[in-house]
């Protein structure tokens, strides 16, 4: 039907059957609406005197929940021991790692040759003479030993000691020889 | 009329409760079925409204609800220092019947049948906790969907929407495709993607 009229009819005509036709359209929904809106208020003239007798009836809130008092559970005393090493556990985790872990990676630093040859300056000032092997008496680690050993061989070599050999040859005597160098070293 | 040990304990929950009481609730405390839940409980609001009590119990939908009788409002509000809620306006009451009528509804709808903007009164309905949102609709602009409380049908004294006066509603276009309720709706979403 659309097609036929709009084939039959002008542009201006068509223009006015649309108009019209939403004319039409308008005045249809217009009245639906009016036509709803009636029941709607037929209804309201139902439920409106029940609203009356609903606003008259009161409720009340729920009543609070009342927690049971008292612990509810129930435990075994192992349970105490492995709370405390779960404490424990985590205790250790927050602490830094020891030291004994990096051992590995991390050496200790070693022990001054500079110092260890102002030590045995000075235990030698003292006696003048001493067994090379009684020097490193009360060494504490190998750290300590080496240096001592590289102190002695430095001591040498600046002329500040001599060794001489004893008899079996195993325990050289380490002298002083400049006392005057070796006081003001120390 | 002597009452039952159901009937004493679906007094008693409803009492502590306040709020209505789903009949599946009631089934599940009592370890009674359904239809047991709900002779007793009828027979119990029969028995209190024969007697004239000071409390009636409701049959609400699927629920029921203890309430003061609407006889004795007058002394409850004297002695509780309170006053009986607000009459709703003639604005609230239509919006609220148009709501009743064709929910779920959307606030388009009603101001489409009213003919003026619903906003406030719509809302207002709302924080009343008479109407409350239904999922939304699944046209562009996807507006919220509206429907009663039980609320609604304990203020108008209704049991359910079928007791809702019979009225000719009328069909405005073609009809809508309807959206499931929000907690379905990631399923619906993933199944369009």
């Amino acid at each position: 039907m659309l097609i036929k009229t709009k084939m039959l009819l002008s542009a201006a005509e068509q223009e006015e059957a649309q108009s019209e036709l939403d004319l039409l359209r308008q005045s249809l929904v217009e009245r639906q609406r009016k036509e709803a809106m009636e029941q709607i208020r037929v209804a309201i003239g139902v439920l409106e005197p029940r609203n009356e007798i609903g606003r008259c009836l009161f409720t009340k809130d729920p009543e609070p929940l009342r927690r049971e008092k008292g612990y509810r559970y129930r435990h075994e005393p192992v349970d105490l021991l492995r709370a405390l090493d779960t404490i424990a556990e985590r205790n250790a985790r927050v602490l830094p790692p020891p030291t004994m872990n990096f051992k590995g990676i991390v050496g200790k630093e070693p022990y001054p040759v500079s110092r260890k040859a102002g030590e045995v300056l000075r235990q030698l000032l003292l006696r003048g003479i001493e067994r090379l092997k009684n020097l490193f008496k009360g060494n504490k680690s190998r750290s300590e030993i080496v240096a001592t050993f590289l102190a002695v061989l430095d001591l040498c070599k600046t002329n500040s000691v001599t060794l001489e050999d004893d008899i079996s040859g195993e325990n050289p005597n380490v002298r002083l020889l400049d006392q005057k160098k070796a006081e003001e070293v120390t | 009329m002597e009452r039952t040990e159901s009937q004493r304990a679906i007094e008693a929950i409803l009492f502590a409760a306040g709020e209505r009481v789903e009949v599946s609730r009631l089934s599940m405390a009592l370890e009674l079925d359904e239809v047991e839940i709900i002779a007793a409980a009828d027979a119990l609001a029969d028995d209190y409204a024969f007697e004239r009590r000071g409390v009636r119990i409701l049959r609400l939908d699927k629920g029921y609800q203890m309430v003061s009788s609407g006889e004795m409002a007058d002394f409850v509000t004297k002695a509780l220092e309170t006053r009986k809620p607000p009459k709703l306006s003639a604005s609230q009451l239509e919006a609220l019947t148009i709501i009743a009528y064709y929910q779920p509804a959307t606030k388009a709808m009603v101001e489409q049948i009213r003919g003026v903007d619903s906003s406030y009164s719509v809302s207002a309905l709302m924080n009343k906790k008479l109407i409350e949102e239904a999922g939304r609709l699944n046209v562009p602009g996807r507006p919220i969907q509206y429907r009663t409380t039980p609320d609604f049908l304990r203020t108008f004294g209704l049991g359910s929407l079928e007791e809702l006066p019979p009225i000719e509603k009328i069909s405005f276009g073609e009809p809508i495709v309807e959206e499931p309720v929000a907690a379905q709706e990631p399923a619906s979403a993933q199944e369009e993607g």
